[in-house]
């Protein structure tokens, strides 16, 4: 009796589980591939950052200031703000989400920001569900891919006024999935980064069709600087160790100036590549967009990243950089054109 | 056997309030309703993962956006104010002294823009919810903002509110307090009964309970003298009279409906049923037609600003 009650007590014990599981991965948007589980809600005001330590408040204190953007990828929030906290001293961020962020990326608005750093999934894709869920709201002028999801476009606003934001010359930074923004609706956005991914859907990039794009978490890799003698890497050494999620996306080899490579390999690139395209190992670069400094990198997923400090370091200097006068002036005297003059 | 089945039992609540954790998180991050709401913060820290989870927990009702100073004020501006339905106020900037070139105390400024816009902004109709520490933004460099919240707060500096001066601020956390509801027809109120048990910090602060046009909505039992803040007491510091009672009121700013809740301190209270409750309806009541005629109806004048 006692056994059976136990056994019946596992399945319900092992049930829970799965139950927990299985509503951590039905979170909304691209929810389903968030780093980390969630902090328990009763999480002590004490422990909800006191900043960067030393007396440095939540938000920093520093003289680069920083528009942090996120939004339609969900992230362990609180490990992600504390990695921002550290960085307190050197720089001021503020956490801008989309739709406003949209609105701020102009001009009219650059003087309040030196950098702006991107964590989110612009344009995120919206699938239709399952049958007998309610319809998601799909805006005008969406995109449908063959898989039946959905990607909303720019504003007319955005699409107006961030190529005038690039032209202006300002540093950008574009950490992991940002790479995932606007793929299907924008891509020219693609080329102010330098690549493109979509993982949930079929895409065409630079008129090339790929497959579902490849995600492999929680990878051990080491991150090879290729190029030692750049600002952001400087010091650091040969590179760094690092688990995390890898990538098997569409870089755009021939438009960025390599500063790391990564180890990783995926078993069979065609899953997630078109032929045409060859595996890049890219794992972090610089360029130019129009007159602005970028850095992107794909390292940066989650919290085992985010607590590795040669990658703090690595993107702290990347921060700099990219506020710098010597970059500014670079990609003033190396533009870049992508988008034409009327927008 | 029987202690192993007993782990058990409790292993299989345990992941059961994990699953129910995990369900109200389904929601998801940034919620899908149709209310679009901004989050306003800066200038006080504040357990992130708790409070956004809160916003979280409403996210069948709302669709939340997290906007930080100094990009929040940019958007009084009316050319973009639309960008939400709901302004929802959790900040407090303004409040760190720095020395000015005569030697004197100055105080951040408010952006260039928001002095200007904020009238224009209200004229719209806005929907707009204070709560807890958001009196404490911009007394020293704007304090006609203060004004038109209805209350005042510096817990580190004296405050000036409506042409007097009053001692630094109260704060006591972790106060048991009964939250009295004393109008219970109000839309914001419906589902409290008569009130609520919370746990919450309170405060000691200037409140204009007689500006026009000011509604009471909830009261607390937490009686507002100097002796109740053991703390600062215990320091010397002394604040005059018997504060404000008041823990809840809706008032028109211009022509936008306007709603301060001085509860919400900390995880404690965003967890709390009745808070939530409280939260949710003041959000659909500041954003309802309903809420935006009324304060059209009965439009109360925000000062200019003095200072600009």
């Amino acid at each position: 009796m006692q056994t059976t009650l136990l056994r019946k007590l596992m399945v319900v014990a092992v049930g829970g589980l799965f139950v927990a599981a299985a509503a951590s991965t039905q979170l909304s948007g691209q929810a389903d591939r968030q780093g980390g589980a969630p902090a328990a809600p009763d999480a002590p005001a004490a422990r909800g950052g006191r900043g960067g330590g030393g007396n440095v408040p939540q938000g920093g204190r520093g003289p680069i200031k920083v528009m942090v953007v996120t939004k339609g990828h969900t992230y362990d929030r609180e490990p992600f703000f504390q990695m921002w906290d550290s960085w307190g001293n050197d720089i001021t961020w503020s956490h801008v989400e989309h739709p406003a962020a949209d609105v701020m990326l102009s001009p009219k608005y650059s003087k309040l920001f030196d950098v702006y750093a991107f964590f989110d999934i612009g344009g995120p894709g919206v699938g239709m569900g399952r049958a007998g869920a309610p319809a998601p709201n799909i805006p005008p002028g969406s995109f449908k891919t063959a898989n039946n999801r959905f990607y909303p476009p720019p504003s007319e606003q955005l699409k107006t006024e961030f190529p005038k934001l690039l032209r202006e010359g300002k540093g950008f930074v574009f950490p992991h999935h940002a790479s995932a923004a606007w793929t299907h609706t924008w891509p020219e956005y693609s080329e102010v980064i330098g690549g493109a991914c979509d993982w949930y859907a079929p895409q065409r990039v630079r008129g090339i069709d790929n497959p579902n794009h490849g995600y492999f978490g929680m990878t051990p890799q080491f991150i090879s600087f290729v190029d030692k003698a750049h600002p952001i890497t400087k010091g650091l050494g040969d590179g760094f160790h690092v688990t995390d999620e890898a990538y098997a996306c569409h870089w755009f080899e021939d438009s960025v100036q390599p500063l790391a490579r990564t180890d990783f390999q995926p078993a069979d690139a065609t899953k997630n590549l078109n032929p045409k395209v060859k595996y890049s190992n890219l794992a972090a670069w610089v360029k130019t967009a129009e007159n602005s400094p970028v850095f992107f990198t794909q390292v940066g997923h989650g919290i085992t990243a985010w607590a590795t400090p040669a990658y703090r370091q690595f993107v702290l200097n990347a921060i700099k950089w990219a506020a710098s006068p010597e970059a500014l002036s670079w990609a003033k005297a190396n533009p870049k054109k992508i988008f034409n003059s009327s927008n | 056997m029987k202690n192993i089945s007993s782990k058990f039992i409790r292993l299989a609540v345990a992941l059961a309030i994990v699953a129910g954790s995990a369900s109200l998180l389904a929601q998801g991050q940034w919620g899908g309703g149709p209310i679009k709401v901004a989050i306003v913060t800066k200038g006080h820290n504040f357990d992130r993962d708790g409070f956004f989870n809160f916003w979280d927990s409403l996210g069948q009702d709302i669709t939340w956006t997290h906007l930080q100073h100094p990009a929040a004020l940019e958007f009084f501006d009316p050319a973009i104010a639309d960008t939400f339905d709901v302004y929802v106020f959790f900040d407090a900037p303004g409040r760190t002294a720095t020395p000015g070139s005569d030697g004197k105390p100055t105080f951040e400024q408010p952006n260039a823009s928001a002095k200007k816009n904020l009238i224009p902004f209200l004229q719209k109709g806005k929907g707009l919810v204070f709560f807890h520490h958001s009196p404490a933004a911009w007394n020293h460099t704007w304090p006609e903002y203060g004004e038109m919240i209805g209350m005042a707060c510096d817990w580190g500096n004296p405050v000036t509110f409506k042409g007097k001066t009053y001692p630094n601020s109260g704060a006591q956390a972790n106060v048991k307090q009964h939250i009295t509801v004393v109008n219970k027809a109000h839309p914001i109120t419906q589902g409290l009964g008569d009130g609520f048990d919370i746990v919450d910090e309170t405060y000691l602060c200037p409140v204009d309970e007689k500006a026009k046009g000011l509604i009471p909505l909830l009261r607390t039992d937490f009686e507002g003298v100097d002796k109740n803040f053991p703390g600062r007491y215990a320091s010397g510091w002394r604040y005059p009279g018997v504060g404000s009672s008041l823990a809840g009121w809706v008032r028109s700013a211009e022509k936008s409906p306007l709603v301060y809740l001085q509860n919400g301190h900390d995880g404690v209270a965003w967890r709390n049923p009745a808070f939530q409750t409280l939260m949710r309806n003041s959000i659909k009541w500041a954003a309802s037609q309903e809420a935006r005629d009324w304060a059209a109806k009965n439009p109360s004048k925000v000062k200019r600003s003095s200072s600009n």
